[in-house]
């Protein structure tokens, strides 16, 4: 079956998490498998399913700054997505077409971000559990449920970014030490910009390459059914507080 | 009224998520609000060696009363982590059933950077 790929698209938090269900639920119903590229405005953090909103957030800077604050619905950890500083992607497919085992699937799927990566000339490896590593640092964090038969893995690529930033809207368990823990984080994460002075539209373009690589595919849209319900769900489950503060 | 208050700091850095970074600072972090009835709300925290962030909160006096249990690890279907809070909800925190409650309870969902063994450790760390 050809995938479908949808170009890269911005949209807000609520909106880009129930686009993901949204198509989850059609592909599930019989569409193609789906390749979505985004970003997200305004700069939102989202948070692992089973993570306390109110351990990681620091709700009120959000507020203050315009960030918003989701829950995915898959699991690991708090994750900032800087409008200007990250590009995501979502990979919608039945699980019949991935690898049965979850870290075998995570391993085909980031290796698509690391033949992207390699593209851009950037040597790049899948380190278990979810991430993927460039020069001994994080450049991609991914994360992958399955529901109804589909499997959803989203993951994001760091372009750029503002760690003091990223630590001003995340909690962290010692105030006294922040400068410090800021300080090692800098040195721990890493970004496309570190290895390649290129644009934002040439990852992106090495990522739909990368991630296309050996497929039957075509570019395509999201369907008027897809459209209306993900408008459903971001404005009835995603942005409400029973969803969003559940944990 | 009794309060104690106690951080373990002896986790790994080895992370590299970031927010897994705060984590992995790792502390256990103890508060009893007491009553009448001696009950405690009880919080532990550990980044698991080789694995995630768990974070165990209970209210507990007798037997454990409600408990959450959050952080960054995977658990396929995601709706297992509610049945698993579901069994630990009335048990003793030294029940020698608590591992077999769990895995009861996942029926083969697949928990991923943590196991059972880690939920049953860190609700017990939770209460020293």
């Amino acid at each position: 079956m050809k995938w479908r790929v949808i170009k890269l698209q911005t949209n807000d938090a609520f909106l880009n998490m129930a686009i993901d269900q949204a198509v989850s639920e059609s592909v599930s119903r019989g569409a193609p498998p789906t390749l979505r590229f985004y970003k997200w405005k305004p700069s939102a953090v989202s948070i692992g399913i089973f993570q306390s909103v109110h351990d990681e957030v620091d709700i009120e800077k959000c507020n203050r700054l315009g960030v918003d604050v989701i829950r995915r619905r898959t699991g690991g950890g708090a994750v900032y997505h800087d409008n200007a500083g990250e590009i995501t992607y979502s990979v919608i497919a039945k699980e019949e077409l991935m690898p049965k085992g979850i870290t075998e699937s995570y391993h085909v799927i980031c290796g698509w971000v690391v033949q992207s990566l390699a593209k851009l000339g950037i040597e790049a490896a899948f380190k278990p559990i979810n991430d993927i590593i460039a020069g001994g640092k994080k450049i991609s964090g991914n994360a992958q449920t399955r529901r109804g038969g589909v499997l959803l893995q989203h993951g994001t690529i760091l372009h750029d970014v503002d760690v003091d930033k990223m630590f001003s809207l995340l909690k962290v368990p010692d105030e006294k030490i922040r400068d410090k823990m800021i300080a090692v984080v800098k040195d721990r994460v890493t970004r496309v910009l570190d290895f390649r002075h290129i644009t934002q539209e040439e990852t992106y373009q090495a990522l739909v390459k990368g991630f296309t690589e050996s497929k039957e595919w075509e570019f395509g849209q999201l369907t008027q059914i897809e459209r209306q319900r993900a408008k459903t769900l971001a404005d009835t489950f995603y942005k409400t507080e029973e969803w969003n503060f559940k944990r | 009224m009794w309060c104690r208050h106690s951080e373990i700091r002896s986790v790994k850095r080895r992370d590299i998520l970031p927010i897994r970074l705060v984590a992995a600072i790792g502390h256990i972090k103890l508060k009893n609000i007491t009553d009448s009835h001696l009950a405690m709300h009880v919080v532990a925290t550990e980044k698991v060696s080789g694995g995630k962030l768990v974070r165990i909160k209970m209210d507990v006096d007798e037997v454990i009363n409600s408990i959450q249990i959050t952080g960054d690890f995977f658990c396929h279907p995601e709706h297992t982590v509610e049945l698993i809070e579901a069994a630990l909800v009335g048990l003793h925190v030294h029940d020698g059933l608590m591992k077999e409650k769990i895995e009861k309870a996942l029926d083969g969902a697949q928990l991923i950077g943590a196991t059972a063994d880690d939920f049953v450790r860190i609700i017990r760390q939770a209460i020293r």
